[in-house]
């Protein structure tokens, strides 16, 4: 009897060592290897690029052409990258770095570069009026101001860069969230909005199409340095062959001649590591 | 010490919900739909995602009376405000408000609220208007083809009155010079172009059932072409017909807009009443750089990466 208990026992030990290892086989990461492509998603709403098939087609030709074989994916709503993202992990994620601190911890990202405009890994952001507009920043509060979602709360997440030092709390405005920059820039233009928060990259582009336009708006204020997005790995979906390849490929940029046709469209002049 | 606070902790929050349930509720949000129509899936789902309260769907499937029990329990749930969709939501929103002024009230999808009489008489209705402004219009017409300044427009005053009238202001405001050409009846439509066309580099089309039919847009979009006219309008096939530039409302955007406005007056204090009908702040534009390249516009980088999709 004892010893019929005894190899009742190991053998339950055993099928339990052996569930075990399947439990494990199936949870391991699945890191993608070099032959088949990487998820690559992208959502930046403060781009002044918002033609996202044209954006595709020339990241796809950079990373082919690269050596990385990739399905890039760029996003234009908050909502639909959110989603996409929790469901399905992608390799590759560039997102805002207000992002990454919010959701970076428990989406398991690590950063590997942020992109360099004019040289520097930051951009600014414009508080734009109309010229003939009555309210100033002493009298400014209680205005609607229309800026690119930074998810639940803009006015939080952005006043302390924006107004950091300036006496003006966004949190005393009614903000409206647009889901891209040129959306707040025509808002303000015609009225709709007393003023919009927009980047100045997209102030010049519009102004490239358009002087007029922008001559209709001011500055009222510029905001502090904001940190330009993050080219993010999600852990254990990339290896490190990849890992490697994905930095050497975007590091090449740096000095080029001449940019490719993607580093114009996102106006991105440069890359740098970080350090984790 | 801290542990032994916990049930002590515990028992003067329960006290505070049964002494003041309204206090605890008022961050609710009820959502009312017309009925399940799928085009509100998109807006109510960014909304649900971006108001950080919780959402309850009520839906009128399709008529105000079909269950009679709707409305109170929609208000029995004390929602600090109601996210209505489309006009019959918009509709009971303000009838079932009526007497209950402190719940605010967004609408939204409603084709021509004006009709509807939405925000006379009631402090607690604002809104979104359904379709692009003349304005927006006109600026992306501007940024895209600067040398498009005279602007032709076909319409009958029965149906499209106000929105000229937004037209002029808008067009005033962007130093646009406005054609204008009147018409009643659908077969009339052909003639007035033709009287039109010479006079301007562009036409704007309404959402004026003389104006857009198919027979009439058909036509149209070939005209264009010959004539080398540049046509904006709002509907979406405009561009994937061959027109050149459709611009029309983000739907998406819609809830993230109606979610910011919620959040003004739930947390800011923002009355309804100031805001009343805001415009539909985010667009699409739809350009179709094939007919551009025929009717000869040239189109930079900048202007390309401007539009959200370029039908080739």
């Amino acid at each position: 009897m004892k010893s019929l208990c005894r190899t009742h026992n190991e053998h339950q030990r055993v099928i339990r060592l052996l569930y075990l290892v399947l439990f494990l086989v199936l949870l391991r990461p699945v890191p993608c290897s070099a032959s088949e492509p990487v998820d690559f998603y992208f959502y930046f709403p403060d781009s002044s690029q918002v033609n996202l098939s044209h954006l595709k087609r020339e990241m796809d030709r950079f990373l082919s052409q690269a050596g990385l074989s990739a399905r890039f994916q760029p996003f234009a709503h908050k909502i639909d990258f959110d989603n996409t993202l929790k469901s399905s992990r992608p390799a590759l994620v560039f997102l805002p770095e207000w992002y990454y601190r919010c959701h970076g911890r428990e989406l398991g990202l690590i950063p590997l570069l942020t992109p360099l405009r004019q040289g520097r890994p930051d951009y600014t952001k414009l508080l734009l009026v109309r010229k003939n507009a009555p309210w100033r920043l002493a009298d400014f509060s209680g205005r609607t101001v229309a800026m690119t979602t930074m998810g639940s709360d803009s006015g939080e997440t952005m006043n302390r860069p924006l107004f950091n030092g300036k006496k003006v709390d966004l949190l005393k405005n009614h903000i409206v969230n647009i889901s891209k920059d040129a959306d707040a820039f025509f808002a303000v233009a015609l009225g709709h909005v007393d003023a919009a928060l927009v980047g100045r990259d997209t102030l010049s582009t519009v102004g490239k199409l358009d002087t007029k336009l922008v001559e209709m708006l001011e500055p009222l204020i510029e905001s502090n340095p904001i940190p330009m997005p993050l080219l993010c790995m999600v852990a254990g979906r990339l290896d490190p062959a990849n890992i490697e390849l994905v930095k050497k490929i975007f590091m090449a940029q740096n000095g080029g001649s001449p940019s490719p046709a993607i580093m114009e469209m996102l106006h991105i002049d440069g890359w740098q590591t970080l350090s984790n | 010490m801290a542990g032994k606070l916990f049930p002590i902790k515990i028992l003067i929050g329960l006290t505070l919900i049964l002494l003041f349930p309204s206090a605890v509720l008022a961050q609710q949000v009820a959502v009312l739909l017309s009925d399940t129509e799928q085009a509100y899936l998109r807006p109510v789902s960014a909304f649900s995602n971006e108001i950080g309260a919780e959402v309850r769907i009520y839906n009128l499937q399709g008529d105000i009376h079909r269950d009679p029990q709707l409305m109170d329990r929609l208000l029995a749930s004390r929602p600090g405000l109601i996210f209505a969709l489309g006009a019959k939501a918009a509709y009971a929103a303000k009838l079932w408000t009526q007497q209950h002024q402190e719940i605010p009230v967004i609408f939204a999808m409603v084709f021509n609220w004006q009709k509807y009489n939405l925000i006379n008489g009631q402090d607690n209705m604002a809104g979104i208007a359904s379709e692009v402004a003349p304005g927006i219009q006109f600026l992306n017409l501007s940024m895209l083809v600067p040398t498009a300044r005279r602007i032709g427009i076909i319409y009958s005053p029965e149906h499209s009155k106000e929105i000229v009238v937004q037209a002029r202001e808008a067009a005033a405001m962007l130093n646009l010079e406005l054609r204008e050409h009147q018409i009643s009846s659908p077969e009339e439509f052909k003639s007035a172009y033709r009287q039109l066309s010479g006079q301007v580099d562009s036409f704007w089309l309404l959402n004026d059932p003389f104006t857009y039919t198919v027979g009439n847009m058909d036509w149209m979009k070939d005209r264009c072409i010959k004539d080398r006219l540049v046509c904006v309008g709002q509907g979406s096939n405009l561009a994937e017909i061959g027109m050149m530039l459709s611009v029309l409302p983000d739907i998406d955007n819609i809830g993230t807009q109606a979610a910011s406005m919620a959040r003004n007056i739930m947390q800011r204090g923002q009355l309804p009443k100031d805001i009343r009908v805001m415009e539909p702040l985010g667009t699409r534009i739809l350009l179709n750089q094939r007919t551009a390249e025929r009717i000869g516009v040239p189109l930079s980088a900048q202007a390309l990466g401007m539009a959200t999709e370029v039908v080739e």
